[in-house]
Parts: structure tokens; sequence; C-alpha cells
């Protein structure tokens, strides 16, 4: 039997090297989703959403299993934050009132954000450690093209559409060491990058650079996208500063962002098809 | 050993793949420690291909790897073809060479599959992004001591269907 392989092993394995070579070539030419990858991915999504709602029923029954005491501390904790935010929902509600007066007094543009959504269940997650990636089971066929943002149900940023088939598509979160997204401090609205580190991959941070000498950042702060050059959508909340730091030549300072978005667990999404903002 | 015999052995560790691929998606990438959770291609590769016939083996992984590719999302287009019929063309000098092929070959060809994938990855992800020595460092070591552990169940599985199909 060894003769089979002696003879035919050359040609298999020059196959392989074709098939490998060819996929280099498709995905270095191609701009968008590659026509194996999208027919591919087809064929997958049945096994993948199967494999997704197997996975989803065993997290169900373990989180059945946890702890009481746990969820009363954590039932006490979110009824606190509910009354912090519901005081700060009414100071809010005075000053939208105050802002649209004034809007109104100096003539200015309403401001608007319009988001048309495509739900989508998550229905695979990248195994590599080294990426962040979730696959989704929506694609084009829902108007979900390359570069779409996808948030979570409390509306803070998951990550980007990188891929799409038919009924598939594939988002590389805020996480991966490719995911790079212009930011602005809410607080300050200054301008900086939030990017992928893979220092802080593993522990499910981010991290905000080309921060200015002057920063006045403090831990705490709520990062934002910037919008600048209307790629994405301005004002989708990326986390929250975690701790500045400052690199090792001691020039440039950065922060580590912690993501809103449950990335490692978040289960159903919604994938920003199209968006209008006007500020 | 019959033509038929190749068939069925490589059918039953393509089914043997299948389930622990299934096993990968379902729990492994669940069980975060470290915020890293273990990787059981690398390790399937080395454990088959320390106990397989070389250039066979090296067929399989490159298969497998492809497969891996289409799947998978990697730092460079076929990186799992490459990586993995690099690590079979490594365990098959080494069970050659240095050891008989066995659960303790099986375990070091698998430890130079993750050494080699994560050494890659971090190669060819500097080309485009920093990366520092010690975060690449630390994932390998992680990687590594999450996922080799997993040689003894892979080595069960895989066992049977060499014994039973093995070359006279």
């Amino acid at each position: 039997m060894k003769r089979f392989f002696t003879k035919n092993g050359m040609i298999l394995l020059s196959a392989i090297t074709a098939v490998a070579v060819g996929l280099c070539i498709l995905s270095a030419i191609s701009s968008g989703t590659g026509f194996l990858y999208n027919a591919l991915g087809v064929v997958a999504s049945p096994f993948r959403a199967a494999g997704g709602a197997v996975s989803g029923w065993v997290q169900g029954v373990t989180e059945h299993f946890q702890s009481v005491s746990d969820l009363q501390a954590r039932n006490e904790e979110l009824e606190r934050r509910v009354a912090e935010l519901e005081d700060q929902l009414r100071r809010a509600g005075a000053d939208s009132e105050e802002n649209q007066r004034l809007r109104n007094a100096m003539g200015l543009r309403q401001q608007r954000r319009d988001f048309t959504f495509a739900s989508a269940r998550v229905v695979s997650r990248s195994s590599s450690n080294w990426a962040s990636t979730l696959t989704l089971s929506k694609g084009t066929a829902q108007d979900i093209s390359i570069g779409d943002c996808v948030v979570d149900e409390f509306g803070y940023l998951v990550g980007v559409v990188t891929d799409a088939g038919l009924n598939w598509s594939t988002v590389t979160t805020v996480l991966d060491t490719d995911s790079q997204l212009g930011a602005m401090v809410f607080r300050t609205g200054e301008i900086a990058v939030a990017a992928g580190d893979l220092r802080l991959i593993t522990a499910d941070r981010l991290r905000l650079s080309y921060l200015s000498s002057e920063s006045s950042l403090i831990n705490g702060d709520l990062i934002v996208t910037s919008g600048l050059g209307g790629y994405f959508p301005a004002g989708l909340v990326i986390g929250s500063v975690e701790d500045i730091l400052t690199d090792d030549s001691g020039l440039d300072r950065y922060a580590i962002v912690s993501p809103k978005a449950n990335v490692p667990t978040v289960k159903e999404v919604f994938v920003i098809t199209s968006f209008t903002v006007e500020d | 050993m019959k033509q038929g015999d190749l068939f069925y052995r490589w059918l039953f560790y393509a089914l043997a793949a299948a389930v622990l691929m299934a096993v990968q998606s379902l729990a492994l990438n669940g069980l975060r420690l470290w915020g890293v959770h273990p990787f059981l291609p690398p390790v399937l590769v080395g454990a088959v291909s320390a106990c397989e016939d070389r250039q066979e083996s090296l067929c399989a992984a490159a298969i497998f790897g492809l497969a891996c590719d289409l799947l998978m999302i990697a730092v460079i287009p076929c990186f799992y073809t490459l990586t993995f019929a690099s690590a079979a063309l490594l365990a098959g000098l080494i069970a050659r060479r240095l050891m008989m092929p066995g659960l303790l070959c099986s375990t070091v060809s698998a430890l130079l599959a993750l050494l080699l994938h994560g050494v890659l990855y971090a190669l060819f992800l500097s080309y485009s992004h920093i990366v520092t020595f010690p975060a690449a460092a630390g994932l390998i070591g992680k990687e590594i001591l999450l996922s080799l552990p997993l040689i003894l169940p892979v080595y069960l599985l895989l066992r049977p269907i060499h014994l039973r199909f093995r070359a006279e």
C-alpha cells in the first residue's frame, strides 16, 4: 500500500499546493469575500448553527446551576445601579430640554442618529487564541456587508464585519489585533485610536493609542467611536479607560480600555447596515 | 495491507478529526484559563504524524490544514496548510530518527507542532503588527500548557485506528 502513496503522494501534494497557492492569489487579488469562502461558508452554516445551538444549551445548563448567593449579590448591585441611573436620567432630561431650547435659539440643526439594524446570532467563535472573531448567522442576503459595525443589545460596539457570505458573516471583534478604530474620549472630545493588542487579547482588553502629551484622560473615561471619515457611525460606545500607561520608550502614553460589550460571551448582536448621524 | 485498508484508515482518522474539531468548538473554546483556551488541531497533527507513514501523514496534514484554512481565519491565507505540513514533516523525522513511535513520541511531536504554530503565527503577525517577544512567548507558553495535556485523550482515540490498520 506504500506504493500507492509513493506513486500518487507527489500528485496529491502538488494538488494541495496548487489549491493553497490558488487561495493565496485569490485572497490577495479579491477585495471582498472570495467565491470559494462564500460557498464553503454557506455549506458550513447549518453545522455552525447546530453547533452554536448545542453550545448555547450547554452554557444555559451551566448558568442554571450558578450559585444563588452570587445572583443575589448581583441583583443588589444592579438595583443600586438602576437607582443611580434613574437619578442621572432625571438630570439628563432637564439638560436635554435646555439643550433643545439653546439649539432652537441659535438656529442649529437638530441632532439625529438613524441606524438600520439587522439582528443576528453568534453561531461560532474563533478557535484560535491569536484572533478574536465571531461568525454570525446572517449575511449579504440580509444587507450585511464588509465594514458594517456590530453592536450588542445595549448598543456597545462588538466589532466590524470583515467577511460576508450569502447567509453568514465574520466579525473581527474590537479585541482582535487587526481591529483599529477611530476613537474619541467622550468627556474631553480628544481623538485617539482604539486597537487590539496581542499583549491584551488574553485579558479581553484593547489599547487606546496616539494620545496627545497634554491628554487629561482619567480612569473610567468613556471611549466612543469618533466617526471621522464617515466610515463608522460616531458615538458608539467602545469601552472605558482602565489604566493609563507610558510605553517602553517613555515618550508615548496609551490607555488600556475595557470593552463595554462582553465579547467572549455575546450571543445576540445587531449589525448596523446603514446609518445617518447629524451632530 | 489492502487498498481498502488505506481508505478506511484515513476515513476513520478523518472522522476522529471531525469529532475532535466538534469538541474544540463546543467545549474547549469556552474553557478559558489565563485568557486562553486549549487548541487541538496541532496536537492532532502531531499525534497522527508521529505514528503514521511520513508521506501519508504529510498529505493528510496538508489536507487538514487546508480545511482549517477554509474554516478558520488566520494571519495569512493557507497558514494552517503550511504549518501543519511542516509539523508533520518534523514529527515524521522524530519518529524515524529519534524515538520509537508511541505516546512519548506523539507528545514531543504535538509539542513541536504547537510551538511551530505559535512561532509562525507570531512571525507572520509581526510583519503587519507590533508583536513584542514577551507577549508572543506568553501566549505560546499558555497555549502549550493548556493544549499539551490533551495529547493523552487524543492518543487514546487515535491509537485503536492505528493498531487496527497497522501496515504489516
